[in-house]
């Protein structure tokens, strides 16, 4: 995922994993990234916490490979939830989400 | 949920010696994500004890006074004062200079200023209960808030210290806790940081406290209990004497205040404190307001109604869970209880109950009913069923101490299951070490399970892993839940990132894809389009504008009404884009690739009952707006997008006129006989009612039917060796003439004849014509200008024989 988010944000990216929980993983994540804006010291975007939640994820659940026709005992799988949204805002350094679907033409012109 | 590290400390034995940042930090990185930190003394900065040393009347108000008080400064200062009960040698709250305060207890609050009363000089205030957010400790008096006999603080000293209100709370985010049953009471919160404290440093030794389980029973009958339906897992229920109701202890005010809980009375104040410390709900019925000391929990009659605390009435439903005593309903279980049997002043007898019920039923009652509550909010996390000996016990415990004359007066009921248990779990190191992409030693592992109350038999490089209950009701049940535990204890930031090395081959190319990238590329770079998104619901009130009926596949449960439709065509949605910047840009062109929703079968199954999914093609939908003649710019790119793509591309008239198309310019668009897609130019009256002011022409097509299809490669084609001769031809057309018609004629008149086009057209009033130039070209020869000529009579000749036109 480092290597993936690094490319994809144009940048070295430092990350950090930490428990979070959905039903299809096991175990599960919370994937964040250092906050860009403010490198880490805390500010609006990151809510002061220097980090930004960006990719839920985790191992996918055995019942979930079982479901699909794979046999857990032989396979494991990882799953990222990877927000497109939220990393083309990143990316760009867009600030809000709604933008995206609204069809106001200022907005996609940019792109 | 609000965590008090106070109270925290009251749970653990040893000092929680640690930065508070530092608390948060583990706990978001191994168990739960912690939002904020709240420093509560905050709350009352630059508020003080203040003692009063003198005490005059105000030579200039009636009825105000002058107040010298010694605020642990050396000298005293002098604060102007309308209270009625000042007297000296009473401890007062100072609010200096810099604090805020809320006057006489109602709106904003403002920051003090050192400032003159009536001509008499006055440092800070002395304050009223209410005007420094103290109203629930202090009882309401008309005056400013006595001190002198509710702390032990020399003057100087912060009211919060001195009130034992200095608290850091952290602020969890409850969604991160879903899984966590346990977590939701302060107990198994500070078993999570006492591990972890433990597991940080060696030489840390914090213990988490033992909770007694003994309840003393009394002599009378046990209530009578009957669960008549499984939702209800657990019931234990008792009676108590000789209670009194009156406020609650300081200390228990103060926990339940610092994390935001408003203190009632002792009995209340009680249920609230054990359920938040043990994360286990309770109930006190007042036992005099109750038909018998019998309780029955069953499903409600579909109709039944139930008023509950907050006075609202609610209709339920045989999905609903009812607490019921002789023939009244007294509690929508788990959720609330009704109005009638609640505590008041006058109660002098509980019964209490302290149950378990199935979290799915409890979570459908408070959803439909809109009535969440702190109680509904643990249930519907699936509690452990042995936390309610546990809670019983507590409450006792603490109400020993605060009424020491009330006793359980009966003996215990206690119906249902008492817990659940799961496991052994058994899974090998090689397991778990797979799965974490780290070699961890044994006893490591064992050390981080049996830290948070797992019970751990090792045998080789085997585990045998016992599970305590209060994880054992949903969270862990699978080998993978024992390896999640391991690693989030061990530290996520433990583990090294390292790139798999794994044999990889080249993704195969997916042609549907590449050339749905082209599509996008020559709209963006040649067509110069815009590419937009919109949602893949319609608002039907967007389609009645244009007087059409909506229909489409309805969504069960919608945001709002505008989004509960899924759509059958791109174009409603384009519209309403093109809506919102027609009045600020003259042309523009849009596009969008997305999927439709047809209200018939398709050709995908859902599991797993095998039904089959609807139709959900992928649609190219292209609007072009504001161009002087927008059906044949729609019509232009879509023949220069296929052909690009390697599709031959013709355009037939449709059989049926839509309504919505400016004077029948309509078409389907089609490449091998097939119809893929339909280009028109849409009627000025039609987008008028959308309130678009300008031209607008578009089109759909099916690129899932598109792109199935067979394209060309683009294969060279050997150049002309001969040179080619133009003809001209300007027409003047009947009424009914298209051009469709005449480029077909003109297309397939003569084999010499290899390019025609449309260079020109004009129209004014009922006068229609349009010029052709007709390429004649030959592969085996140079064509004469004479055998041309003769060629073209024979054409204009059979031309006019089969149409309405005039030569120019």
């Amino acid at each position: 995922m480092k290597t993936i988010l690094a490319r994809i944000l144009k940048q070295d990216v430092e990350i950090r994993l930490r428990p979070g929980y959905f039903p299809f993983v096991e175990p599960g994540f919370e994937l964040d990234v250092r906050c860009g804006f403010c490198e880490g010291k805390g500010c609006s975007v990151c809510k002061k916490t220097g980090w930004i939640e960006l990719i839920p994820c985790g191992m996918v659940h055995p019942n979930v490979l079982r479901a699909g026709g794979i046999d857990p005992e032989k396979y494991t799988g990882f799953a990222f939830g990877m927000g497109l949204t939220r990393l083309a805002m990143m990316r760009y350094g867009i600030n809000d989400i709604r933008l995206m679907m609204s069809g106001d033409l200022r907005f996609n012109e940019q792109f | 949920m609000y965590i008090s590290l106070n109270w925290i400390q009251d749970l653990l034995e040893g000092d929680v010696n640690v930065f508070p940042q530092d608390i948060a930090n583990w706990l978001s990185t191994k168990t739960v994500e912690v939002e904020g930190i709240i420093d509560r003394s905050k709350d009352f900065e630059n508020i003080i004890v203040g003692k009063v040393t003198e005490h005059t009347k105000h030579p200039n108000a009636d009825k105000l006074t002058i107040n010298m008080v010694d605020i642990g400064q050396g000298t005293d200062v002098k604060i102007v004062c309308g209270a009625p009960n000042v007297t000296v040698g009473m401890f007062v709250a100072v609010a200096l200079p810099g604090a805020s305060v809320t006057w006489h207890g109602e709106g904003e609050s403002v920051v003090l200023e050192a400032t003159k009363i009536r001509g008499e000089e006055s440092f800070g205030m002395i304050c009223a209960a209410d005007e420094i957010g103290l109203k629930d400790l202090f009882p309401a008096t008309d005056g400013i808030a006595d001190l002198t006999n509710t702390i032990d603080a020399k003057p100087g000293t912060s009211v919060a210290e001195a009130l034992g209100l200095t608290d850091i709370v952290l602020d969890i985010d409850n969604k991160s806790m879903t899984h966590r049953p346990d977590l939701w009471g302060h107990y198994g919160m500070a078993r999570e940081v006492g591990a972890i404290m433990n597991l940080n440093n060696q030489n840390s030794a914090i213990g988490l406290k033992t909770l007694n389980t003994d309840i003393q029973a009394g002599s009378g009958d046990a209530p009578k209990v009957k669960i008549k339906d499984k939702a209800c897992r657990r019931y234990l229920s008792f009676t108590v004497d000789n209670v009194k109701i009156g406020p609650s202890p300081q200390w228990i005010q103060q926990r339940l205040m610092s994390i935001g809980q408003r203190p009632i009375n002792n009995i209340v104040d009680l249920t609230n404190f054990v359920m938040l410390e043990l994360g286990q709900p309770m109930h006190a019925f007042d036992l005099e307001r109750l038909d018998s000391a019998e309780i029955t929990v069953r499903m409600a009659k579909s109709g039944e109604k139930i008023t509950t605390l907050d006075g609202a009435e609610h209709k339920l439903s045989k999905e609903d869970l009812l607490i019921t005593s002789g023939n009244n309903p007294v509690a929508l279980a788990g959720v609330m209880g009704s109005q009638g049997s609640e505590i008041s002043d006058t109660t002098t007898s509980l019964l209490l109950e302290f149950a378990n019920f199935d979290p799915a039923t409890i979570r459908r009652s408070a959803s439909r009913l809109g009535l969440r509550s702190d109680a509904s909010a643990r249930f519907e996390k699936s509690l452990d069923p042995a936390l309610v000996t546990k809670a019983a016990a507590r409450f006792m415990e603490l109400l020993a101490d605060i009424i020491p004359e009330a006793k359980v007066s009966s003996q215990i009921a206690d119906e249902g299951v008492t817990g659940f248990s799961v496991g052994p779990i058994e899974l090998s190191l090689k397991f778990i070490t797979d799965r974490i992409g780290q070699d961890i030693p044994v006893e490591q592992i064992e050390n981080l399970l049996s830290s948070i109350g797992f019970g751990v038999d090792v045998s080789g490089n085997n585990f045998s892993i016992t599970i305590p209950s209060w994880r054992a009701t949903k969270d862990i049940s699978i080998s993978e839940d024992i390896v999640e535990e391991i690693a989030r204890l061990y530290g996520y930031d433990k583990i090294i990132a390292r790139q798999p090395q794994i044999t990889l081959q080249p993704a195969p190319v997916i042609q549907s894809r590449v050339q749905e990238r082209k599509i996008r590329d020559l709209l963006v770079n040649v067509v110069k389009g815009t590419e937009i998104m919109t949602y893949p619901f319609i608002d039907p009130r967007w389609i009645q504008r244009f007087d059409e009926e909506p229909s489409g596949i309805k969504v069960l449960n919608p945001q709002d009404e505008t989004q509960n439709l899924l759509r059958q065509t791109l174009l409603y949605s384009m519209l309403k884009v093109i809506s919102k910047n027609a009045s600020s840009k003259e042309q523009f062109r849009l596009f969008e690739i997305a999927r439709i929703f047809r209200q018939r079968p398709g050709s995908f199954l859902s599991r797993p009952k095998g039904s089959q999914l609807p139709d959900e093609p992928r649609m190219l939908a292209i609007g072009i707006v504001g161009e002087v003649e927008p059906f044949f710019e729609v019509k232009g790119i879509t023949e220069m997008l296929l052909s690009k793509l390697g599709y031959n591309v013709t355009f037939e008239t449709m059989d049926t006129t839509a309504d919505f198309s400016d004077n029948g310019r309509l078409q389907e668009v089609m490449v091998n006989d097939q119809k893929v897609g339909v280009i028109a130019a849409i009627d000025p009256k039609v987008l008028a009612k959308g309130k678009i002011r300008r031209t607008v022409g578009t089109l759909e097509l099916n690129l899932d039917v598109l792109l199935n299809m067979e394209s060309n490669d683009q294969k060279y084609k050997l150049l002309e060796k001969f040179p080619s001769i133009v003809q001209d031809i300007s027409l003047e057309l009947g009424s009914n003439i298209t051009y469709a018609e005449l480029e077909k004629y003109f297309k397939s008149c003569h084999n010499l004849v290899t390019t025609v086009e449309l260079i020109d057209t004009f129209e004014r009033g009922d006068v229609r014509s349009m010029a052709f130039r007709l390429i004649f070209q030959s592969e085996e020869r140079t064509l004469t200008q004479a055998e041309v000529s003769e060629v073209m009579s024979d054409i204009t000749n059979k031309l006019t024989d089969l149409f309405d036109v005039t030569i120019r």
